[in-house]
């Protein structure tokens, strides 16, 4: 399963790379990573369909991750990629729009991994 | 004597006969075949001059048929003149209470500026083509006056004879002057002033004689009694033979005048002078002819002159040639009749003082009233004064009313525009301060996410470190323990992240916990440039830029707090510092990165302004600059409260303002100003 992450947290990577060393060793899952809206748009543009999944921050500099999930979610029709915001702005607000947008699921940041491996059914 | 001079009666006035040229037969003939309205007011008219001095009863008649006509015709300036002509002859006749009535009506007319009938009417002997009212108001006045000097009232008769006098010339009717200036001349004998006298009666004289061939004929009907009073004058005046000369040419005028009252006087005049001489024979004959010529006039009551001083005349002539049988006849018809006369007399006085009493009462009343009216008519003025004064107080009341409204509401608007404001600025407040939390959230929550998240891996980690060390795989256990060294990094990293954040919030919360001091202000400015430029070179070797300083030496000292004036000026120089670095970045041809500061004095105000030649500031982020945690750096590189802060000490901690203006592609200044 390809997994694009988006966050302008460069660390973010690390992160992710590490907590799911183990199903990356295995072969289960595999990741990209984008550090703004418009380098995610630009990989999605390349990489035909690859990514299954799409995991945004929302603050972002530039292209926020609610505009990314509204592009996405109106330009990748068949089939429409699945797209989880993970966020700091845990507020009522954030959640309604990014629901709103189309948004599959709504994670807070600190990112509960435990929780994120069992939505993946890794 | 001067008493006998006292009362003239009976002369003057206007017209009289002519007689000469129309006899009476032919008046009456004329009076017969007049036909209706003015002509037969003429021929009327005619008569009665011709009895005018004549008989009294008779003009009085004509008098009556004039009014008669004149009423018939509804001619009220000939009625008006009537009413005087019968007034006259009333007078004449001693009835001064019916003759100030006949007056009084006169009068009204007269005065009443609505009586002007232009019609062609010949009212008195000779024509006259000028304002008939005013010759009515002429005549009025004469013949008032000597109804005046009949009652004996000095006072009035000469105030009455020179308005006459003066309408007369007015008017230009040489005849009014005339008879005005011969009574007063009277007037003024009786009174003594002989000099006066003299002048009136030579003026009178000269008007008479040079009166133009209209108003001759009427001018000179009483030249007669002017020359009476001539002799009388010189009488007074001791010279007895000028005198004489004046009563003969009296005598001659008024025979050849036919104006026989006025011959009767002179007649009186020259008997007493031959009785006074000793001229037995001349002093019988005038008092013979004095006494006749009485009998035809009609009853006289003057006290000058009457049927008993004339019956006492010829007692005396008679006594005088020692004719004692005719002298005690006449002596006797005078006592009666001058007993009965005098009776009459006082009865007509008595009768008209009260007419006049009552009329002086009516005057006073009317007076009066005509005060309470004109009291009335100045109430009603002063209260139409007062309102309409009120009526512009009130609109001037209501004008600054509305101006105070208008006011008051302009007020209130812009009170209210300024609650509206300090709202919007409050609610900017809470809009800042959710974005505060948000805020918090996310730069708070990202470093937790990693500081979290890299403990939770490490303690992983060491897990499988253990694991490998177990097994020996030296190799992979060094490799484990790099990670768990880099996450470590990552997690104090992180976790400093964290505490600056909230170290910045701290200070950003903190209203103030310095103290205002005198400040050098430009030397505060100067040293955070310096240190804002060292600093950065510190940091980034290859970084550059000019520095601009403007300083106004005029300023002096600002009470200010210099540490957190300090860190705002700082912060903005930094600020500049980065925008023209980063513009320097992008175009390195050609592009001179330069910083200015400057401070500037103007009124009561003080003015440190940083600029920058960087990129400016985009309009929709120009709203935003002032708010917490809002930042363009990239994450990580600033907080977002460098601007937020530096506003809150400059607005509240100074009560200053911090402003910017800015062009896109050109450049940015930020300016504190402070109020001294």
């Amino acid at each position: 399963m390809k997994i694009l992450v988006v966050d302008d947290e460069e660390d973010m990577q690390t992160l992710f790379q590490q907590r799911f060393r183990k199903e990356i060793r295995d072969g289960l899952v595999d990741f990209a990573f984008a550090i703004s809206g418009e380098q995610a748009l630009e990989y999605m543009k390349g990489n035909d369909h690859e990514a299954v999944l799409i995991l945004s921050d929302i603050n972002m500099p530039g292209m926020s991750g609610l505009e990314l999930l509204e592009r996405i979610k109106q330009n990748y029709v068949t089939p429409p990629p699945i797209v989880m915001m993970i966020t700091a702005y845990g507020d009522a607000d954030n959640y309604e729009q990014a629901m709103k947008l189309g948004a599959d699921d709504f994670l807070t940041k600190p990112v509960d991994f435990k929780l994120l491996k069992e939505k993946l059914k890794l | 004597m001067r008493t006998s001079l006292k009362i003239i009666l009976i002369f003057l006035l206007p017209v009289l006969v002519h007689s000469q040229s129309n006899n009476i037969d032919s008046l009456r003939a004329a009076f017969n075949n007049a036909p209706v309205g003015g002509l037969g007011f003429k021929a009327t008219s005619n008569i009665y001059f011709f009895y005018q001095e004549l008989n009294r009863d008779s003009a009085l008649f004509y008098a009556e048929k004039q009014l008669l006509i004149a009423k018939r015709y509804n001619n009220i300036i000939g009625e008006g003149v009537a009413l005087v002509n019968k007034s006259y002859q009333l007078m004449g006749l001693g009835k001064y209470a019916d003759a100030l009535r006949g007056l009084q009506l006169a009068f009204t007319i007269a005065e009443d500026v609505a009586s002007k009938k232009e019609d062609q009417w010949d009212y008195f002997f000779t024509p006259f083509n000028g304002n008939r009212r005013l010759l009515l108001l002429s005549y009025s006045h004469h013949i008032y006056a000597l109804l005046m000097l009949h009652t004996e009232n000095l006072e009035q008769q000469i105030i009455h004879f020179n308005i006459a006098g003066k309408i007369g010339k007015e008017i230009n009717y040489a005849p009014r002057v005339e008879l005005a200036y011969l009574n007063l001349g009277q007037s003024y004998l009786e009174l003594n002033k002989l000099d006066s006298a003299l002048y009136y009666e030579k003026e009178a004289e000269s008007v008479a004689l040079n009166a133009d061939s209209q108003t001759r004929l009427l001018a000179q009907a009483y030249l007669g009694t002017v020359e009476m009073y001539l002799g009388d004058i010189y009488k007074t005046l001791d010279n007895p033979a000028m005198s004489l000369v004046y009563y003969y040419k009296s005598l001659k005028t008024s025979t050849k005048n036919n104006n026989r009252a006025a011959l009767s006087r002179v007649c009186l005049r020259l008997s007493q002078y031959h009785l006074d001489k000793g001229n037995k024979d001349s002093a019988l004959y005038y008092s013979l002819k004095n006494l006749e010529i009485l009998k035809t006039l009609g009853q006289v009551t003057s006290k000058e002159t009457n049927l008993g001083v004339g019956y006492e005349k010829v007692y005396l002539s008679y006594k005088l040639l020692d004719h004692f049988d005719s002298a005690f006849k006449y002596l006797e018809l005078a006592l009666n009749t001058k007993d009965s006369l005098n009776k009459i007399r006082i009865r007509n006085l008595a009768e008209f003082q009260n007419l006049t009493y009552a009329e002086q009462l009516r005057l006073q009343n009317l007076e009066k009233e005509k005060v309470f009216y004109q009291n009335k008519i100045r109430v009603y003025f002063l209260l139409a004064g007062i309102a309409v004064l009120l009526l512009l107080a009130i609109v001037f009341y209501k004008n600054n009313r509305q101006k105070h409204k208008a006011k008051i509401k302009v007020e209130h608007a812009y009170n209210n525009l300024k609650a509206t404001q300090q709202q919007l600025v409050q609610s900017e407040k809470m809009a800042s301060l959710g974005e505060l939390t948000a805020g918090i959230a996310h730069e708070i929550q990202n470093p937790l996410n990693f500081v979290n998240n890299f403990s939770e891996v490490n303690a992983e980690l060491i897990d499988e470190l253990q694991q490998e060390l177990k097994t020996g795989n030296t190799e992979e256990a060094i490799a484990i323990s790099n990670d768990i060294k880099e996450n470590e990094e990552k997690i104090n990293h992180h976790g400093k992240r964290a505490d600056a954040i909230v170290k910045g919030m701290l200070q950003h919360s903190r209203s103030s916990g310095g103290v205002k001091e005198l400040t050098d202000i430009n030397a505060l400015a100067d040293e955070y440039l310096r240190l804002a430029y060292h600093g950065l070179r510190a940091k980034d070797k290859s970084f550059n830029a000019t520095m601009k300083t403007d300083f106004d030496a005029s300023i002096g000292m600002v009470n200010i707090i210099p540490q957190d004036m300090g860190r705002v000026i700082l912060n903005l120089i930094t600020n500049a510092f980065y925008v023209v670095n980063e513009k320097k970045k992008q175009q390195p041809e050609g592009y001179e990165p330069t910083v200015s500061v400057s401070t500037k004095k103007n009124g009561n105000k003080v003015f440190v302004s940083v600029k920058d030649n960087g990129n400016g500031i985009p309009q929709q982020v120009l709203d935003k600059i002032f708010q917490p945690f809002f930042t363009t750096k990239p994450t990580g590189e600033g907080t977002g409260l460098g601007l937020s802060m530096s506003y809150d000490i400059v607005t509240k901690g100074h009560g200053g303002e911090l402003l910017v203006t800015t062009e896109q592609g050109e450049y940015a200044e930020f300016s504190i100003v402070l109020p001294i």
